[in-house]
């Protein structure tokens, strides 16, 4: 079952499963079997932002009086969710388009992938202006253990997913060498990784990026790289919807609204699910330690973000069907609602400089020699 | 006059409230603490068990809801509700 770019078989998309049907010919939207996939896409259109428009020229200012240990909490985090994205950018395109069969989800995805293209690049704009060499801080990612653990937990299921489905297009169901190993290729186990692959990503979007987003959050609770928490607060507004694609997808499957199979898959890999939230959660809750190994922050230690890992990752699985793991009951950090708030994402111009304004802008300098070609 | 319409909470507590008042700020008022992220329906962390009732929604959602949920951050009353809220 070869890939193809232009799958030349008439089919009707509304009776097609989201994957491992036809593949997807004519990119038609005037039809949609789960519309809330052209939903998700409108919404992540409207939200739509350029990290030029943030000014973060007062961070560079806040970042050279802050001590070491504090930088090393801002630029791990900097770091850890550079390469979240770069992941992230790259991988639902690569791993999920040659499986997709309706219209609405394929161009969701490639929506979904363009906006985390911009997250990396609001995290070169962040790094820029804060150091004068930012070879320094990427060069390290790599090479960096304790990011990378975390990273290549994501990647695996992708990279799983990938591997097995290239060896199923290339020689089709039946045990095959590959550089892999040898793999028995079927189709069911071909649907249990992608089911598992959706799930990773559920995890990553629903609790691995906010350990980050709590440190940059408190940090701006006093007043320090406020530019940095509005470029990561329209991050996590788009985080939120990426989060509640999966969801969607995740309980689409296992509801039984999509591919009777799948279901059931959905229903093997249940306990598979819960246990791999847990140790993401318990993989976050290393980070959080990794951050403050040579001291905490102002507003924010070790212990009250392992508990608000612990309470948001229970507030996930419930999202899918799965039990509470942890049973915390109360948000340690309550504040972290007032930035992951939408409508706060505008703010009063007497307050902050706000970024509205700055819309459309590439460049917010103007020089003496911009004005040479005007006369009065 | 506002209509007034009646929440009741894991088949005990009974909320008055106003017709179309939003649902997650009629909760917090009469202290429950339902967790709450966009507050525009996308996120769907607010998402609650709604046995019975009906609300119009401010925010056309994109979140997930399933069959007898609700998401109150941008869920206007309609008409009285059960809720069940687990913690």
């Amino acid at each position: 079952m070869a890939y193809s770019t232009f799958s030349q078989e008439k089919n009707d998309a509304l009776q097609e499963p989201m994957f491992f049907g036809n593949p997807v010919n004519v990119a038609r939207y005037d039809q949609q079997k789960f519309e809330i996939f052209e939903k998700l896409i409108e919404k992540q259109l409207s939200f739509f932002w350029r990290p030029e428009e943030i000014d973060v020229s007062k961070d560079r200012i806040d970042y050279g009086k802050m001590s070491d240990h504090e930088r090393h909490i801002f630029i791990s985090n900097l770091k850890y969710q550079t390469l979240l994205d770069s992941i992230q950018g790259r991988s639902p395109n690569v791993a999920l388009l040659p499986l997709v069969s309706l219209p609405e989800l394929e161009t969701w995805i490639e929506t979904w992938a363009f906006s985390e293209t911009i997250h990396s690049r609001s995290y070169t704009h962040i790094i820029r202006n804060i150091t004068n060499d930012p070879s320094l801080i990427f060069d390290d990612i790599v090479g960096n253990k304790d990011i990378v653990e975390r990273a290549e937990y994501t990647s695996r299921y992708y990279d799983d997913l990938i591997n097995y489905q290239q060896a199923y297009n290339l020689h089709g169901e039946g045990v095959h060498k590959t550089d892999v190993g040898e793999l028995d290729i079927n189709m069911h186990d071909l649907k249990r990784k992608l089911y598992m692959c959706l799930m990773s990503v559920n995890v990553l979007e629903a609790i691995r990026f906010y350990v980050s987003f709590a440190c940059s959050f408190a940090f701006a609770e006093r007043g320090l790289m406020e530019g940095n928490a509005k470029i990561i607060k329209l991050i996590a507004r788009d985080e939120q919807l990426h989060l509640s694609s999966t969801q969607h997808m995740i309980n689409l499957i296992r509801t039984g609204q999509d591919d009777p199979e799948m279901a059931e898959i959905a229903e093997e890999c249940k306990q598979d699910a819960a246990d791999m939230f847990k140790e993401g959660a318990e993989q976050e809750k290393e980070w959080a330690e990794y951050l403050f190994k040579d001291g905490s922050m102002l507003g924010l230690n070790k212990e009250i973000l392992c508990q608000y890992v612990e309470y948001i990752t229970d507030v996930r699985v419930k999202a899918i069907g799965i039990d509470p793991i942890f049973n915390v009951t109360k948000n340690p950090i309550p504040w972290m609602k007032t930035w992951l708030a939408s409508d706060t994402v505008q703010v009063a111009p007497q307050e902050v400089e706000i970024s509205s304004y700055l819309v459309g802008q590439v460049d917010s300098e103007v020089n003496v020699e911009d004005l040479g070609d005007f006369e009065l | 006059m506002k209509q007034k319409i009646t929440v009741t909470v894991n088949g005990s507590t009974e909320i008055v409230c106003n017709k179309n008042e939003n649902l997650l700020r009629v909760l917090e008022k009469n202290g429950y603490e339902i967790e709450y992220e966009c507050q525009e329906a996308h996120c769907g962390t607010c998402r609650t068990i709604m046995t019975e009732g009906e609300v119009e929604y401010a925010y056309e959602p994109v979140a997930y809801i399933g069959k007898n949920e609700v998401l109150p951050c941008a869920a206007m009353i309609k008409s009285n509700l059960n809720l069940t809220i687990e913690w």
